[in-house]
């Protein structure tokens, strides 16, 4: 069974057909016949660097696209990788994290993105094999990071245990969320069989974070570089330099709040942001089995139509907007879901582009198709139904009258 | 028609440089191009044999004409050094939007000459920007608009889209295939006169066939009786007398208002022998 | 409502003689303009067309090309590294001697010398068609301006064949009339090129939105100048499935 749990290519070079001599654009939707996993074929990628290749051997934290087999690494938030459809952030390429509103849920992605890195790198502490980078921010917002989601792997069973012999609608709730998810893109078999680290090849892909706790041991500056944003073009050189420094390890970039101006107080020109965002893709093309890039910004101060975002958004491998609910929507929910919290949802999120994909021509704009929930334990994503108002809310009405 | 028959007349003795007009301006768009009008106006002009200086700062392919001038690299002066002024001529600017809004006017004043007649296109389509200090003086197009002396505006014809349509199209640059910078297209011609009076004409230009038709501008008439002819087996449209019966109809309203305007727009309540009328109801006061 | 499933496979033609890229004329270079919005890259067209100037051939169609014309292809791109378009041409069976790429991704400063470098060594063989993907940021990473980015690419079209592909999202053509306004830079480059080419081709997605059986539409309409050959103005729905293969219908 072990082969099955790695999630492969669908079709590699060597097991391409024939007669078909069409560019190989990975398959459309994950999920769509998500049981025919092939064997891996070959490292994709060509040939990776020699202190890149040390980076990715052995590391516990890479695993193979299912879409293309191309080394990916966890966002952190599991829901997310899904999204994405290579089950993670193919290393070398950058995510765009785009947020409505004064929320800040964004933030929290950019946590989870580090704080996943960091785990990694403490898994053997004699062989650190991740860097975190964050620019613009320091230090002490780096000592928030969020830890590790707590519990023994038996008090863990037993409390599945407990709850499953509980019948309450919460219990049934959450079951069905997470069937939900793990049966739309055909990983339920993987996610039951999870715990069981002998069978699963890839037992540190991702961790579960509890966001009000935090690190432990608050990152240092060995594994987490921290980069003034003062000088776009000194940032992206130190940035550079960071990777070099780091040759047989991952590092993680995270820009957030790109552009917020409480984090970026000099003003700056248009080109010149863009010409950051060029250099931190160039960086990513230049060491593409080392680096991977999380940014998030505010649509509200630069939205969609902005022709800045426009730009950046041609620049990034993949765009994803969080667009939390307006007030009413939220009540709305609030009332229809009284009895089942486990269904009230934060916010929409839309998808514009994802990894290798939208390069490849596929056209993967998902807009108002799901809806996100920022969850203590997991940043939760799910198909957006619309809330339907029952009978429940007919009383209330009748009361008024 | 006589003024059918004058105003092509006039539209080919435009484009053969007979007509004492020493600024054709045109306007294109990315929908009509002025690439067929230029065409146009060059085989109008060998026939004639006017000998013809082109000025190009996009054109790559020469054109069939005597003398080339590439002008992306020149500055206005040194353009204008390059045209000579002794014989007649036909000076066509591929594109006038290259020249920088603050040397346009010497540059035309530069290029002008008794004569020479000089065809410079505008492209309307290129976002126009406002220079900086600049905000209260005319845009280039106003000034090239009041400097010319016949304008052309092109558009592509027997087109089924409005012009906002096409607005929109050519702002997103969205051209609709089929339609678009076909050889065959509408011009707007606007004539001005020794005089200063302005005649307007539309035409069908045919730059494979050399062929110009006035365009029929009912339709613009406002009066939308043609659109219905023929649409239906059913009768749709009014006849004459129809019209003036209906004119003559008195409507309801005007009545009214014989009586009441001297109240001035007040609603004005009047008893009548049948209201329910109740003192105490608060609800019923019509005062 | 059309389906594709209920539809007959095209073949991509894009003039009169059923060709895609035009067969090399001394006496005229073509320029073409690809335009695409966000959600349609044009990776898998700028592969076909670039295999149809190095081998004839074109994996979009069905029915094999039969009058088969080479030509060196030079490629640049500002927006995508060279391993993208190497992986998706390694597909390609053939030999991608002819196939130059000119890495302005990572060193953009002396773009023409460079691009202009290797068409005059391609040019010894044939006339090239050179790519240039996304033109337009050099308007922003340089301090070139758009009129003299245009006369430079005017000066390398009067050695090849051009085919330069932008992006005409939405956001990116808002212009104002604030000459700084990075829309206003961009729609007044890309209007000022559209008046210079003779054939446009464009990618977008469906008006109505994401669709399973379609990824979106591509036009062929002829450009604003007029071109030597006749060009067959057409709308095509593509649809790029799950195995790679693109297929094309009428609309």
């Amino acid at each position: 069974m072990s082969f099955r749990k790695r999630g492969e290519i669908v079709s590699g070079p060597t097991s391409r057909s024939v007669g078909v001599s069409g560019p190989v654009i990975p398959r459309a939707a994950p999920g769509r016949g998500a049981g025919q996993y092939v064997s891996r074929t070959a490292l994709p990628g060509g040939m990776p660097k020699k202190n890149s290749e040390n980076a990715l051997a052995n590391h516990v934290g890479v695993k193979p696209s299912i879409l293309t087999s191309q080394p990916c690494i966890s966002t952190g938030s599991s829901d997310i990788d899904t999204l994405l459809g290579h089950q993670g952030l193919p290393i070398g390429s950058s995510i765009l994290i785009e947020e409505t509103g004064t929320t800040d849920f964004a933030s929290t992605l950019s946590k989870l993105f580090l704080a996943q890195g960091i785990v990694h790198n403490r898994i053997k502490s004699s062989q650190p094999n991740t860097h975190d980078v964050v620019v613009g921010l320091d230090q002490n917002w780096a000592k928030s990071l969020p830890g590790v989601y707590k519990g023994s792997k038996e008090r863990k069973k037993e409390k599945v245990q407990q709850n499953e012999s509980k019948v309450s609608v919460s219990n049934i709730v959450n079951q069905n969320n997470d069937l939900k998810i793990a049966w739309r893109y055909g990983l339920n078999q993987r996610k039951s069989e999870s715990d069981d680290d002998t069978i699963d090849q890839y037992p540190h892909y991702n961790n579960q974070f509890d966001i009000t706790s935090v690190l432990t041991v608050a990152p240092g500056p060995h594994e987490l570089t921290c980069i003034p944003n003062d000088n776009l073009t000194r940032a992206l050189k130190r940035i550079e330099e960071t990777v070099i420094k780091q040759p047989s390890k991952i590092v993680r970039v995270a820009v957030p709040l790109f552009l917020n101006p409480l984090v970026y107080q000099n003003e700056r020109s248009a080109p010149e942001i863009l010409r950051f965002v060029h250099g931190l893709k160039q960086i990513l093309k230049k060491y593409p089995n080392q680096v991977a890039l999380l940014m998030t910004i505010n649509l509200d101060l630069y939205p969609r139509n902005n022709p800045l975002i426009g730009y950046m958004e041609l620049l990034f491998d993949s765009v994803i907007e969080l667009r939390p609910f307006d007030p009413q929507l939220h009540d709305l929910m609030e009332r229809v879901y009284r009895n089942q919290p486990a269904k009230i949802k934060h916010g929409h999120l839309n998808v514009y582009k994802l990894p290798v994909l939208s390069e490849s021509g596929l056209m993967c704009v998902q807009e108002m198709e799901y809806s996100f929930k920022n969850g203590r334990r997991r940043f939760e994503i799910e198909k957006w139904s619309i809330p339907v108002e029952d009978e429940e809310k007919n009383d209330d009405k009748k009361l008024e009258f | 028609m006589s003024s059918v028959n004058s105003a092509t007349v006039l539209l080919n003795r435009v484009l053969s440089l007979k007509e004492a007009s020493p600024l054709l301006l045109v306007l294109d768009s990315v929908i009509q191009s002025s690439y067929f009008f230029q065409q146009e106006l060059i085989h109008k002009a060998k026939s004639e044999s006017v000998p013809i200086t082109y000025l190009s700062f996009e054109t790559l392919d020469r054109p069939e004409v005597d003398e080339l001038v590439l002008c992306d690299e020149l500055s206005p002066e040194q353009i204008i050094a390059k045209v000579g002024k002794n014989t007649k001529q036909l000076v066509i600017i591929d594109s006038i939007n290259y020249i920088p809004e603050n040397q346009l006017n010497s540059f035309l004043r530069g290029i002008i000459s008794p004569t020479t007649v000089v065809c410079a296109t505008y492209h309307t389509s290129i976002p126009q920007v406002s220079a900086p200090g600049c905000q209260n003086m005319p845009t280039a197009i106003q000034r090239l608009l009041f400097m010319a002396t016949t304008v052309f505006e092109l558009r592509p014809a027997n087109s089924s889209l409005t012009d906002d349509e096409l607005e929109v199209a050519s702002h997103k640059l969205e051209i609709p295939v089929g339609i678009a910078n076909k050889p065959i297209f509408e011009a707007k011609m606007i004539y001005r006169r020794k005089s200063g009076r302005a005649l307007e004409y539309a035409f069908t230009i045919d730059t494979l066939t050399h062929e110009y038709q006035v365009k029929q501008q009912n339709v613009a008439e406002g009066d939308d009786a043609e659109l219905l002819e023929n649409l239906t087996t059913f009768n749709l449209t009014t006849t004459q007398k129809q019209k003036l019966a209906r004119e003559q109809v008195d409507l309801p309203f005007l009545q009214a208002q014989q009586s009441l305007g001297a109240v001035g727009g007040a609603i004005v309540y009047e008893f009548e022998k049948d209201d329910d009328y109740d003192e105490d109801d608060p609800y019923e006061d019509p005062f | 409502m059309t389906s594709s499933s209920d539809l007959q496979q095209q073949d991509l033609v894009v003039f009169e003689d059923r060709s895609i890229l035009p067969k090399s004329d001394p006496d005229h270079n073509y320029c073409t303009l690809v335009l695409y919005k966000a959600s349609t890259r044009p990776t898998w067209l700028n592969v076909a067309l670039v295999e149809n100037s190095l081998f004839g051939t074109c994996y979009v169609n069905k029915t094999p090309i039969s009058d088969r014309s080479t030509a060196p292809v030079v490629f640049a791109s500002l927006s995508v590294d060279e391993t993208t378009y190497r992986k998706q041409l390694a597909r390609l069976k053939g030999d991608l001697a002819g196939f130059k790429y000119v890495d302005l991704f990572n060193s953009y400063q002396d773009w023409y010398t460079k691009i202009s470098l290797e068409v005059d060594r391609q040019s010894k063989l044939d006339k090239p068609n050179v790519f240039i993907e996304n033109p337009e940021f050099l308007l922003f990473l340089t301090d070139i301006t758009v009129d003299k980015l245009l006369a430079q690419l005017r000066k390398l079209n009067t050695k090849c064949n051009l085919y330069l592909i932008s992006s005409s999202d939405e956001s990116l053509m808002e212009y104002s009339d604030s000459p700084d306004d990075l829309a206003t830079v961009h729609a007044t480059f890309l209007t000022k090129l559209a008046h210079r080419t003779s054939l446009i081709l464009s990618l977008r997605p469906l008006r109505t939105g994401r669709a399973e059986d379609v990824t979106g539409e591509l036009t062929i309409g002829r450009g604003l100048i007029g071109s030597p050959k006749k060009i067959v103005e057409r709308e095509y729905l593509y649809l790029i499935n799950k195995e790679g293969t693109v297929k094309l219908f009428y609309r």
